[in-house]
């Protein structure tokens, strides 16, 4: 079965990648393709765009000192969803050691990030959906906004998170259930 | 293949409210961010690749603290936290006991304790080198004796351990060994005792046994 052509792309930009005269340029292509994908990802984690930014510069950096040895193992945007996923959980772990809060006091700092958003409305599906998500633990939190949001299929996210698919889909399930009961408990 | 309606029918068969509901981001955004990600990355990676300017800095503070002043920090706070009240509902009484005498004693034990640390004038002795080298191998010597002292001692000690017990020592003599004993010693014929099956329905406490043992002149230590 031939390859989309957006994995086409991406074996392009690897390549191309690896040539000295070429790599600024694919390098360029790449952030611009996958910026504003991982740029959502990260948001809904840690809420704030200041330090989503933070988190998504220090993504793309990590992706620039090795992309040249990526081998194309996994494909290439499982492998940006994983840097992406993991400067986040890392970053969110540093936060809680910083401010030294128990995980459920966590749950209420990022809850207050989320209500002194801007437009911020409880009235809101979308924003109720987003307090009700942040409420998850941070995998499971993961788990529901790559398939939720990000549509991905549970063998990609595999690769993403290093989980079994059928972990997975129990995960995404009870998420599921999780976020439903605090909606209609609101 | 379409796959929001993939994700949509995902949740209808859970039967989740949630597939018929709006996926948008509700996050603000400045507008043309994402256009200008890409040079604000260049310039981020472009300075983090300069020589750190920081390391030709000086580390030394221009400010200087007053003469003597951490000598007296430690009585300065003490004060300053007894004038604050901190300490004012703090009882001043000291709730340890003193043994009788012990303050009156005290000087001549301190002068005793003091002259003992003071440092013995020694002569710096000078071992020549055939001496030196003859240490070494005397060194491990005294090493090996000591181990096989220490491995004996435990040997003995371990396998003597067994029979500390009176009963484990007893438990360790052959039947045998005791009924010979017995027909050699007081002319005791046993066999048509144990070959009784009765005896083995005789309540008697091991420790009635022992005291029986040791009234009859057995002594169970030897």
């Amino acid at each position: 079965m031939p390859e989309p052509p957006d994995q086409i792309d991406d074996h392009i930009i690897v390549a191309s990648f690896k040539d000295e005269k070429l790599r600024e340029a694919s390098f360029t292509r790449l952030v611009r393709k996958y910026q504003e994908r991982l740029y959502w990802h990260i948001r809904r984690m840690v809420v704030e765009h200041e330090d989503t930014n933070d988190i998504l510069q220090n993504v793309f950096i990590k992706v620039w000192k090795n992309l040249g040895e990526f081998r194309e193992e996994s494909n290439l945007y499982t492998w940006l969803y994983r840097i992406g996923t993991n400067e986040s959980l890392t970053w969110i772990e540093q936060q809680k050691r910083r401010t030294s809060v128990s995980l459920s006091d966590n749950e209420d700092v990022f809850s207050e990030r989320l209500t002194a958003q801007r437009d911020f409305d409880p009235n809101k599906i979308e924003w109720k959906l987003q307090q009700a998500i942040q409420t998850l633990p941070e995998k499971q939190k993961v788990v529901f906004n790559l398939r939720y949001y990000d549509e991905m299929p549970y063998e990609d996210m595999s690769g993403v998170l290093g989980t079994s698919v059928g972990a997975l889909k129990a995960s995404y399930h009870h998420a599921v259930k999780k976020v439903e009961a605090y909606l209609k408990g609101d | 293949m379409n796959k929001a309606n993939d994700i949509s029918a995902e949740l209808a068969s859970m039967g989740s409210s949630l597939a018929g509901l709006s996926r948008k981001m509700p996050y603000f955004v400045t507008q043309g961010y994402f256009e200008q990600f890409g040079d604000s990355l260049q310039q981020t990676m472009k300075e983090i690749s300069e020589p750190d300017i920081a390391t030709a800095w000086p580390k030394s503070m221009p400010y200087a603290a007053p003469d003597g002043y951490f000598n007296e920090l430690t009585g300065a706070l003490v004060a300053a936290a007894m004038d604050s009240g901190l300490t004012a509902d703090v009882p001043k009484t000291i709730p340890f006991h003193t043994p009788a005498g012990y303050f009156e004693t005290l000087p001549q034990q301190m002068l005793a304790a003091a002259k003992a640390t003071d440092p013995v004038k020694k002569e710096t002795r000078f071992i020549p080198l055939r001496r030196r080298k003859m240490l070494r191998p005397i060194q491990w010597a005294a090493a090996a004796v000591l181990v096989v002292t220490i491995g004996m001692g435990g040997y003995e000690a371990y396998f003597n351990r067994q029979f500390n017990n009176p009963e484990q020592m007893l438990a360790s003599v052959n039947n045998n060994d005791i009924q010979d004993y017995l027909q050699h010693t007081y002319r005791l014929d046993v066999s048509h005792i144990t070959d009784n099956n009765e005896i083995n329905n005789i309540p008697l406490d091991n420790k009635e046994i022992i005291q029986y043992l040791d009234e009859t002149g057995w002594d169970m230590t030897e």
